[in-house]
């Protein structure tokens, strides 16, 4: 028997939470998993399905996490499947250097589907490196140094991606930094002005600050910025990492406000939740750059012969199931839902805001975002708080999600935060 | 997607010029690489109009197990009926599975892993670990380095041409000749977090670190308490006729990150790997650190079936034989070219062919491909040509590529040119 057979065949599932457990402790690392069992959130995942995702103890969950928004096709989607098991029958990876047909085609779709002007594309694996493509065509386009981003944005955490994310715990104990970054307020369109040197190569954003406690950028302040950047030859650059495929109920963000940028960055659910990839698509002025520099930015992995046809597997099913305007339907669903209950619960809920399917609930404290979670849980929602602003819990289930399942999730935050107040109301009476 | 292959082959030539890249597009064909490869199998590739061509590039080193490993391929489909990425904020078995296998076959006492995709995102870790555990900035790297194009492994790489477009780079970085243990050790001050280096330069030309150096190295950080790291990211699985390379000087790294063949040419997977002392920073900083897809479900599974089919095959050991048998071919060359092929590089089936000048590398990549090898120079020296071929190669495919080699090289002596070194 093979060691694929052996984990397949353990069903036992005691034996596996006990030697993950011990795994994770002496190999991964002890204290994750401390804080896990902490938050409740000790779930290892066994069979995945649509919008669930069930324990290996067999417990369900509507998975609101998503690994913030890889599953937009949902979980295990058998039609993206079993188009990476066909592709499996034919191709590996193939040479990165050698001319791929499917990357062509995957380019080629991208090209179609993205907004306005943009064409080219270089892949890579993972968001964080997509957008350190875009800082470095940035600066080799323009010739340029000076990167202006936002406080609270997130983009990753390697080299050229950490120093644009807009919070320090992530940076300071890797000091220094690479330098040329400079932040701002989002939203705010002065603050922009005001930073904008001569040295200036681009802006970059997300068009809903993800980490950042789902905040959406205005249409009017996004337009603002296309003017700005164009008139003062500054490139605008999207991260749609987290926004993208039919996240916000567009197919991208940017089709709210139709401002096009010269950049726009996409990762996560281009993946089908199968295959990693991510890609740095940018107009044909900018390839000038690639053109004259065509191998000075290489990726083993990226854009494997694989990864583009479960993309284009994964475009086509987007495509073909209308996801950008369920995602629109149901993301309104969940906001009568939740809007209703700030209403019930207003001394425990300050806001719900978001985006088609990408929704954030606000609480008036950081103590109740990790309670939240832990209580959601035995309601049988998987959810968690964003990683820059912990009052914060953010809803980004699968865009293939039901009504049904829209309602199971609403109605577990209400039993959730019934018991918040329960718990609140007891501290209090204690306290008195 | 219909059409005969000749079509096919049209239209993606096309494709990939308007929508990827027009120059890479040319550039290939120029050194006859224009290929768009269709069927693979063990150390083969056929371009989808039919030729065969032994693969000798292998993405540097990504295909260890070969080109299509059914065993692998099956473990992929298997895994594909359960599993897909996973969520990487929650507990996976399968990561932790592939920690301890990884723990297990790394040298010494390595036993702490971080998963990430990429190679250059597994030293980006590496040397943020440097830092945030000894609280210290100071990188030194090695000239002609080569560690990835994310911002903290690009600032690590030893050639100006792939930075100086995207200046200013993460500061703190300091170089020094490969090999030279005086140099490394003029360059560490009280300042400096760690050194990091390949035990086998790849891209710089396939330049094997000598063991005595290594060993120095390993006392002089000792003594200094300075980290090291190893990237063995080209080195690792099997490619030098060992598991990892830094097994043949017997040195132990604090941190060693690989990437490349631990996805069997299926899947992409990287991974840090660190000794417990250094799993201090992460206890007080877990997810400080992260990565979506990295280490993912599947990916583990892969590394897992890949792992397995190393051990269970004894690649390392097949590597090294068939290493002996390329050296065998390459003698005779050396002796019959000695105004085209100056010396050759090797540890097991990682290989390098230093030519007499910069000009040979491209000619010879387009001679080969006309007798069915692909192979090409390595990015930071065009004077070596690369060899990497499959570690599942076999005799007779050996034998192939020699002879090509001596047909590609009688080729370039006819149209002459070659000028003396």
């Amino acid at each position: 028997m093979s060691v694929i057979d052996d984990i397949l065949s353990e069903k036992d599932p005691e034996k596996i939470r006990k030697e993950t457990e011990t795994n994770y402790r002496e190999y991964l690392n002890p204290f994750v998993l401390r804080m896990f069992k902490n938050a409740g959130l000790d779930i290892i995942e066994g069979r995945r399905e649509g919008a669930s995702v069930w324990d290996v103890t067999g417990d369900k969950y509507i998975d609101c996490v998503t690994g913030a928004g890889i599953f937009n096709v949902g979980r295990h989607n058998r039609e993206i499947t079993d188009a990476l098991k066909k592709a499996l029958d034919v191709y590996d990876m193939g040479g990165w250097i050698s001319i791929i047909r499917e990357r062509g085609l995957l380019a080629k779709k991208l090209a179609e589907i993205t907004p306005g002007n943009l064409k080219y594309s270089l892949f890579c694996c993972g968001g964080g490196e997509a957008v350190e493509v875009a800082v470095k065509l940035a600066r080799g386009h323009t010739g340029k140094t000076e990167i202006i981003c936002m406080e609270n944005g997130y983009h990753g955490v390697t080299g050229f991606a950490l120093p644009a994310t807009g919070r320090e715990v992530y940076k300071k104990p890797f000091a220094p930094l690479a330098p040329g970054y400079t932040h701002v307020t989002f939203n705010d369109i002065n603050a922009v002005k005001a930073a904008i040197t001569k040295d200036t190569a681009a802006v970059l954003l997300e068009p809903v600050q993800g980490e950042g406690g789902i905040r959406p950028a205005d249409d009017s302040y996004l337009s603002g910025l296309r003017k700005l950047c164009t008139d003062n030859e500054i490139l605008l650059i999207f991260d749609e990492v987290q926004t993208g495929f039919g996240r916000t109920g567009k197919m991208f963000c940017a089709e709210h406000s139709g401002v096009v940028p010269d950049i726009m960055v996409l990762a996560k659910s281009m993946s089908g939740g199968l295959y990693p990839i991510s890609c740095a698509v940018f107009t044909e002025e900018i390839s000038d750059f690639l053109i004259a520099h065509p191998f000075i930015i290489i990726n083993s992995f990226g854009g494997t012969s694989l990864a583009c046809l479960v993309a284009l597997a994964t475009i086509e099913f987007i495509e073909k199931n209308n996801l950008p305007e369920r995602a629109a339907k149901m993301g309104k669903r969940f906001m009568e839902g939740l809007s209703s209950l700030k209403i019930t619960y207003g001394e425990l809920v300050v806001d719900v805001r978001g985006k088609g399917l990408m929704l954030g609930i606000e609480f008036p404290e950081e103590s109740i975002g990790p309670r939240m979670a832990s209580l959601l849980k035995k309601n049988g929602v998987i959810s968690i708080y964003t990683f820059n602003n912990p009052r914060i819990i953010r809803i980004m289930p699968s865009l293939v999600i039901t009504e049904e399942e829209v309602d199971f999730v609403v109605e577990a935050f209400e039993k959730s935060l019934k018991e918040i107040r329960a718990q609140e109301s007891e501290r209090k009476s204690k306290k008195g | 997607m219909t059409g005969s292959a000749e079509e096919i082959k049209k239209q993606a030539l096309a494709d990939f010029s308007k929508y990827v890249n027009p120059q890479k597009a040319r550039v290939l064909k120029n050194a006859g690489l224009d290929i768009i490869e269709g069927k693979r199998n063990g150390a083969c590739v056929w371009d989808i109009t039919g030729k065969r061509y032994i693969d000798c590039i292998t993405s540097a080193g990504s295909f260890n197990v070969g080109r299509r490993n059914p065993e692998i391929v099956s473990a992929l489909k298997k895994a594909l009926d359960e599993y897909d990425l996973g969520v990487f904020l929650l507990c996976s078995k399968q990561k932790a599975d592939l920690a301890k296998k990884l723990a297990g076959i790394a040298p010494g006492d390595l036993q702490y892993v971080m998963f990430g995709v990429g190679g250059g995102e597994a030293n980006d870790f590496a040397i943020k670990l440097a830092r945030g555990f000894m609280m210290k900035t100071e990188i030194i790297s090695t000239l002609k380095a080569y560690h990835g194009h994310t911002g903290f492994s690009l600032a690590a790489i030893g050639r100006d041409a792939y930075k100086k477009p995207f200046y200013p780079m993460v500061p703190g970085f300091k170089f020094v000749p490969f090999n030279d243990l005086k140099a490394a050790k003029g360059a560490m001050t009280d300042d400096t977090a760690a050194i990091i280096l390949e035990p086998v330069q790849g891209e710089g030309g396939i330049h094997p670190a000598t063991d005595e150096y290594l060993q120095g190295l390993r006392k002089l950080c000792d003594e200094r308490e300075i980290l090291m790291i190893f990237d063995e990211i080209q080195t690792g699985f099997g490619r030098t006729g060992k598991m990892f390379a830094c097994e043949y000087s017997g040195v132990v790294p604090d941190i060693m990150t690989v990437a490349k063949s631990l996805g069997g040419n299926l899947f992409p997977i990287s991974a840090t790997i660190y000794r417990e002392e250094l799993n201090d920073f992460l206890v007080t900083h877990p997810f400080v650190h992260l990565s979506t897809f990295g280490g993912s479900d599947l990916g583990c599974i892969v590394g897992m079936a890949v792992i397995d089919f190393l051990v269970n095959n004894r690649i390392p050991e097949h590597a090294a034989a068939m290493g002996e048998r390329f050296q065998k071919g390459f003698d005779v060359l050396l002796k019959k070219y000695p105004n085209l092929l100056l010396e050759v590089r090797r540890k097991g089936l990682m290989m390098g062919l230093q030519y007499t000048n910069d000009s040979i590398g491209p000619r010879m990549s387009y001679q080969l491909a006309q007798n069915g090898v692909m192979a090409i120079y390595t990015g930071n020296e065009p004077s070596v040509m690369r060899l990497m071929p499959v570690l599942v190669i076999q005799p007779d495919e050996v034998d192939f590529v020699i002879d090509a080699l001596d047909k590609s090289m009688a080729a370039i002596i006819q149209q002459g040119g070659i000028e003396k070194y």
